[in-house]
């Protein structure tokens, strides 16, 4: 497929982001490969805590001052994890544009719109007139269905959908080459959530951007999602094309994940959850981090990280696919 | 309508606790020691005092010396004594100017509280009018009236301070009034004072023993600024605000440890009684805390 | 509101102790010269009857006249203001800039040592009686440095011409930039001590408050976007978190004249303040009484004043 072979504008090589609390350090994301192509969408899938919205944020270094990053993060083939502050400003934005999970709360409520954009427009082309940024918004506000008039309007008298199309479009107003969508649907009722998706998805096409599709929902990464990566515990546990991630589920995670999805099968009404609950992760546990909650555990898993296998098109991160174990 | 005022030892304690974050524990034990640091000051007076504070005993405008620690001021008076009594006069007044605030806001609140209705409006409106009155102001204008005297000074800082007072009463009691306990206690036939008096006041009290911590640091600095006003307490007797009013002619003869010695004593009076009624607030009124 | 004040004021004053008659005329007057001083003071008239006339004075603009200088109180308050004005001007001003700045890079650099000596500052500066600060800053500055002087507005000599009473800006305008100079230097001292005093409430509130929003999603997407972090701080944290501190900023204005008046006795500084305490110690009652009603009446209007600016700030207020 075009897909695969498209050239790579985002690629995490052993990928750490340790970020620091009061006396320790969380090791929030803790390795993980992950490669993302031209107009492609990938989504990381995962519960909280498991580090995906640190990797988001940690694309465009967002995180407190104090975080470490380790190993490669490669953005348009530029290492931006030694970076310093100067030079992410010229990569945000402009290279990775980002949505946030909140609209009420990521959009300053009390700057007009017009002059959002003008000062984001401004910081990238230092030369532009007002005027100039009046009618880029124009265009862009169109796009994400909001009438141009309202640019002059404060963002506290928007929806909550609305605004979640004006953080869009901010997002996008420089045409960046990958969007970051942190959670961009929870705060949203469903009926807006199904719009902003579409929005997203038609965008993409017609910028030819690729996005990075946070969620903790599967049922949001459904549709979009060319592939998808299930974090936990800050480790990446399966990683495949959409249909092999809901069809063929190999990690014992991405079962349970799956199984959990509350659906309207008359057959199927009990509703399954995970027991326990997550790993710390200031001092990980030295094997397979979802050990102890898995179903499916072998006395290795305690005692060694599982390797990552190549398998089906995808990668899994589980001692069960490992040639010389015992596997199911 | 009147918004809530900060008391002044209440923001030094909020300052006090963002610099030194928890470990309040620490802050009152601090804020006590200097307390009662200050109180036998006030107390042992005549003991700890070298020298007798209105008596000419040196030269004028002597510099800190073996023989007088704080120097003396224009009148060949013995700073260190000075300040020592001083504490006397602080003390007193701030201590008897929120006892008599007390007396008279928390009767009114609880009454005003209880009772609602039309009392209770006319009250609030009284003391909210009051309240928003910058406090010194206030003070001064009824110092003014009344004249020099510890009795007048602590009645014109009693008058400042007791809708403060008035107002934590009140809105506590409306707050609690339709509180079950005291349905219950209606239901079993007690009569009002009884249930004001058993129920509702021991309920409210926590807030007010924070009040009252606060509001003496507070009352201090309104002293020292009516005194140094000249409205303050009648000479020779030593009074803090008062000798920073002879102050000013220290200024030009460069005689420093006039100015500097008696300020001390209010900042630190003032600093001691703030940290101790934060650290208090924090043990009555517990609050989740960030770790710092 | 101004109403219970113009009561309450009155009622104050009558009701405490003290005879206002017997403090002027002095103990050992004549029967007759009392009875007759009470009557022109209009003392002699059912209490009802006195509180209409004082309300119909206050709203004519009479508040009485001074038994000092028997020149109407409203005349000699008049002539005092602009003082009072200017200096509490320019210390809410100065109070502003450090608070605002300070609190903002404080709030930035967390826990750095800037951020530590704003709140070590804040705690000190707060403690301080304002009359104390006042008088080190003159040891300081006038008597040892001797760069500026200790008291007072102006020197004797000064060209300009005085129209509006706010020396600063009648020098300006008459182009008198020596005089300008001299203005400012009488000015600085006792607008800085007010001004530091004043503005240890502005750091604090500033860098909490800043420190709070600044832990936001929006400020967040606003470094996503890649902006500048001047603009970060100021354009998106400090507006946000300025909201809520205006409201309270005003409040803080009342505090400021009492401050004033302390600041005015340390500087002599001819103001309303340094009126009021003079007053005092001569007794005299109308001037006293007329004084107090116009702190009121200027606390209310500042208080409109910041309510109207409140709205233009917060767009939020006005739809």
């Amino acid at each position: 497929m075009t897909k695969n072979e498209g050239e790579v504008v985002l690629k995490a090589e052993n990928l750490k982001i340790h970020y620091k609390t009061k006396k320790s350090y969380v090791k929030a994301v803790d390795g993980i490969d992950l490669t993302l192509r031209k107009g492609e969408t990938i989504g990381i899938v995962g519960e909280s805590g498991c580090g995906k919205s640190t990797f988001g944020q940690g694309i465009l270094k967002l995180l407190p001052q104090k975080t470490k990053y380790y190993g490669k993060l490669l953005v348009r083939d530029v290492d931006v994890t030694p970076l310093r502050e100067n030079d992410m400003r010229k990569v945000r934005g402009k290279v990775v544009g980002m949505i946030f999970q909140d609209p009420m709360t990521s959009l300053n409520p009390i700057t007009k719109v017009e002059k959002l954009f003008y000062e984001t427009l401004k910081e990238h082309n230092p030369g532009i007139s007002f005027n100039e940024s009046r009618e880029v918004t124009a265009q862009i506000l169109q796009k994400v269905g909001i009438e141009p008039r309202r640019m002059r309007e404060y963002p506290f008298q928007f929806s909550g959908g609305m605004r979640q199309r004006v953080m869009i479009a901010l997002a996008l107003v420089l045409n960046p080459d990958i969007i970051v969508a942190d959670e961009p649907t929870t705060s949203l009722d469903v009926i807006v959530q199904a719009q902003i998706l579409n929005l997203l998805d038609e965008l993409r096409q017609s910028y030819n951007a690729s996005i990075i599709l946070i969620t903790h929902d599967l049922g949001v990464v459904a549709e979009m999602a060319d592939r998808i990566a299930v974090m936990y515990a800050g480790h990446i546990v399966e990683q495949n094309g959409k249909e092999k991630i809901y069809y063929e589920p190999k990690h014992p995670y991405t079962k349970l994940l799956l199984k959990s999805i509350p659906n309207t099968n008359p057959k199927d009404l009990e509703l399954t959850f995970i027991p326990g609950s997550p790993p710390s992760l200031v001092n990980p546990p030295i094997g397979c981090r979802f050990a102890s909650r898995c179903p499916y555990k072998m006395s290795i898993c305690d005692e060694k990280e599982p390797a990552v296998v190549e398998i089906d098109g995808g990668m899994v991160k589980c001692w069960l696919y490992t040639q010389g174990s015992d596997k199911q | 309508m009147a918004r809530d005022k900060k008391f002044v030892s209440e923001r030094i304690g909020d300052f006090a606790r963002d610099l030194f974050g928890s470990g309040t524990g620490r802050l009152t034990l601090i804020g006590s020691f200097i307390m009662i640091f200050y109180v036998i000051l006030a107390i042992f007076a005549p003991y700890i005092a070298p020298y007798d504070p209105i008596e000419r005993v040196g030269l004028s405008l002597e510099p800190p010396s073996k023989d007088f620690w704080f120097g003396t001021d224009n009148l060949g008076r013995d700073i260190l004594s000075r300040v020592i009594y001083g504490s006397r006069i602080a003390l007193s007044i701030s201590f008897l100017g929120v006892a008599v605030a007390f007396i008279i806001g928390v009767p009114l609140g609880l009454i005003s509280g209880y009772v609602g209705g039309w009392l209770d409006r006319v009250l609030t409106l009284i003391m909210d009018a009051m309240y928003v009155f910058p406090g010194l102001i206030l003070a001064i204008a009824i110092a003014a009236v009344l004249g020099p005297g510890i009795v007048n000074i602590s009645i014109s800082i009693a008058v400042v301070y007791a809708p403060t007072y008035f107002r934590v009463i009140r809105n506590q009691v409306a707050a609690v009034k339709d509180e079950m306990y005291v349905e219950a206690a209606k239901a079993l036939g007690a009569k009002r004072w009884e249930i004001i008096l058993k129920y509702i006041f021991p309920n409210v009290l926590p807030s007010v023993v924070v009040v009252l911590s606060m509001n003496l640091a507070d009352a201090l600095m309104t002293e020292a600024g009516l005194s140094f006003l000249g409205l303050g307490i009648a000479p020779p007797t030593p009074d803090w605000g008062f000798d920073l009013n002879s102050g000013q002619r220290f200024v030009l003869s460069r005689a420093w440890w006039g100015i500097v010695f008696p300020g001390l004593a209010i900042v630190f009076a003032a600093l001691g009684f703030s940290i101790f009624s934060e650290g208090i607030n924090e043990l009555l009124n517990p609050t989740i805390r960030e770790r710092r | 509101m101004i109403f219970i004040l113009l009561v309450v004021i009155f009622f104050l004053l009558r009701i405490i102790p003290g005879d206002p008659v017997l403090a002027i005329l002095g103990g050992k007057a004549p029967l007759e010269v009392i009875e007759q001083k009470r009557h022109e003071m209009g003392l002699d008239k059912p209490i009802i009857v006195q509180f209409f006339d004082y309300l119909k004075d206050v709203f004519t603009g009479d508040l009485g006249t001074s038994t000092l200088t028997n020149r109407p109180v409203i005349e000699e308050l008049k002539d005092r203001f602009p003082a009072t004005l200017e200096l509490t001007i320019f210390a809410f001003i100065i109070a502003l800039l450090i608070g605002l700045f300070w609190g903002a890079e404080s709030a930035w650099r967390k826990d750095e040592p800037l951020d530590i000596g704003a709140r070590v500052y804040s705690v000190l500066l707060y403690s301080v009686p304002v009359f104390w600060f006042g008088l080190i800053l003159q040891l300081i500055f006038a008597s040892y440095l001797r760069w500026l002087p200790v008291g007072g507005r102006i020197p004797a000599v000064t060209s300009f011409k005085v129209r509006t009473g706010l020396y600063v800006l009648d020098a300006i305008m008459s182009g008198d930039w020596k005089g300008l100079l001299e203005v400012l230097r009488y000015l600085a001292l006792p607008s800085i001590t007010l001004g530091m005093v004043t503005s240890s409430i502005f750091l604090r509130m500033v860098r909490n408050n800043t420190v709070l929003i600044l832990s936001k999603d929006l400020v967040k997407a606003a470094r996503a976007r890649g902006l500048k972090k001047r603009v970060v701080l100021y354009g998106h944290a400090v507006k946000n978190a300025f909201v809520p501190i205006f409201t309270i900023i005003g409040m803080e204005f009342a505090s400021l004249l009492a401050g004033a008046i302390l600041t005015e006795t340390t500087f002599s500084w001819p103001g309303i303040g340094s009126y009021l305490v003079m007053k005092i110690r001569y007794r005299d009652f109308p001037a006293i009484q007329g004084t107090i009603i116009f702190f009121g009446l200027f606390i209310v209007v500042i208080s409109i004043i910041i309510d109207i600016v409140n709205a233009l700030v917060d767009p939020r207020v006005r739809y």
